[in-house]
């Protein structure tokens, strides 16, 4: 192989280097998304927790950050009876839309 | 979607919004109900009439069954039963005479008598799921009441064990307060509004009606927030008593 040949191989390749290059960029910018999410998932929480607290809800103890003690009396019955409540109180609100809707359109 | 259709879309969209933002007033104002041009001819004027006798019995008992189904009473459920029960009947009453009439002028002045005597959507609606909030209010208002006092014996053991309750005893006294204005705007409401009578043409009646609904309407809204605040109140002394220290 003379110098020529090899000038002239040298730049019949360069393009197929270049897309080969691109090609590795490409696949390389494809995994990372899934690679760094799984990166970023061991590193998170095992379970995530979503707690829904009703509008005007005070924050309880847990959520404040406040030290969990335990009670001087009890108050798991308390809790379960204001989700009872909470139960009723939509029942309310759904009645009360009802009734807040003007008389219907139509003529009557 | 080029510039100048989007220009128009978004225009469409603030000219639709301006228009329902200028109507929802009227509408919550509530306008006076515009009866049904009657047929002309008899024949029509009688299918005409049956059909809207069976669409009024039909929301009867679609009034009816919400009504025994609130669960509890806040004073007006027999009464407003009762009213929808004499409906039925007048309207079946109505509904034969004016099958079996035969002078035009007559059957057109019973064909009325569907709308301006029954008012089945614009009074006896808005009336049944008024007292119908209000005993839903009621049955609330009855379940926060036995939580506060459940609330209130542990603030009491808390007390006796010499603990610093003054917070949650607050938010208690506040609790009751709220509890008993519940009450009675809820009774306000549905009593204000149980004997509204059909108008029967009459425009000044009419007008009182629909603003007695609404003042109903208003105060069914000032129980609501004060059966909301009783909420609140509850988790406040809740939480109070699981961050007690000793006085």
């Amino acid at each position: 192989m003379d110098a020529s040949s090899a000038l002239f191989n040298y730049r019949a390749l360069r393009p197929l280097g270049a897309a080969a290059a691109a090609a590795v960029l490409l696949t390389g910018a494809a995994c990372n998304g899934p690679l760094a999410r799984r990166a970023a998932n061991r590193h998170a929480p095992a379970t995530a927790l979503t707690t829904i607290v009703p509008a005007g809800a005070a924050p309880t103890a847990a959520q404040s950050g406040a030290p969990s003690a335990t009670p001087p009396v009890r108050t798991d019955d308390l809790d379960a009876g204001l989700q009872q409540t909470d139960t009723q109180l939509s029942q309310t609100g759904g009645a009360i839309g009802e009734a807040d809707q003007n008389p219907q359109q139509n003529s009557d | 979607m080029t510039f100048t259709t989007r220009f128009r879309v978004g225009a469409a969209v603030l000219v639709g919004a301006a228009a329902l933002a200028v109507a929802a007033p009227a509408l919550a104002a509530g306008t006076s109900p515009t009866d049904p041009p009657p047929p002309a001819r008899l024949a029509d004027l009688k299918a005409r009439a049956d059909e809207a006798v069976k669409d009024r019995l039909a929301q009867l008992d679609k009034l009816t069954d919400r009504l025994n189904g609130a669960g509890t009473d806040c004073g007006q459920n027999t009464d407003v039963a009762g009213q929808l029960a004499n409906d039925r009947t007048g309207l079946q009453q109505l509904d034969a005479t004016i099958q079996a009439e035969t002078d035009g002028k007559k059957a057109l002045a019973e064909y009325r008598q569907i709308f301006t005597d029954f008012r089945i959507y614009w009074l006896q609606t808005p009336k049944t799921n008024e007292v119908v909030a209000c005993d839903r209010e009621s049955k609330a208002d009855a379940t926060l009441t036995a939580l506060r006092q459940k609330i209130q014996a542990r603030v009491d053991e808390a007390k006796a064990k010499g603990y610093d309750v003054s917070a949650a005893q607050g938010a208690l006294d506040d609790m009751a307060a709220k509890l008993t204005d519940a009450t009675s705007h809820a009774g306000q409401a549905s009593s204000s509004v149980a004997d509204l009578q059909p108008d029967k043409g009459d425009q000044s009646v009419l007008a009182s009606n629909l603003a007695g609904l609404a003042k109903g309407r208003q105060d069914l809204r000032s129980g609501w927030s004060d059966l909301q605040t009783a909420r609140h109140d509850a988790r406040t002394a809740i939480d109070d008593l699981k961050n007690l220290h000793k006085s």
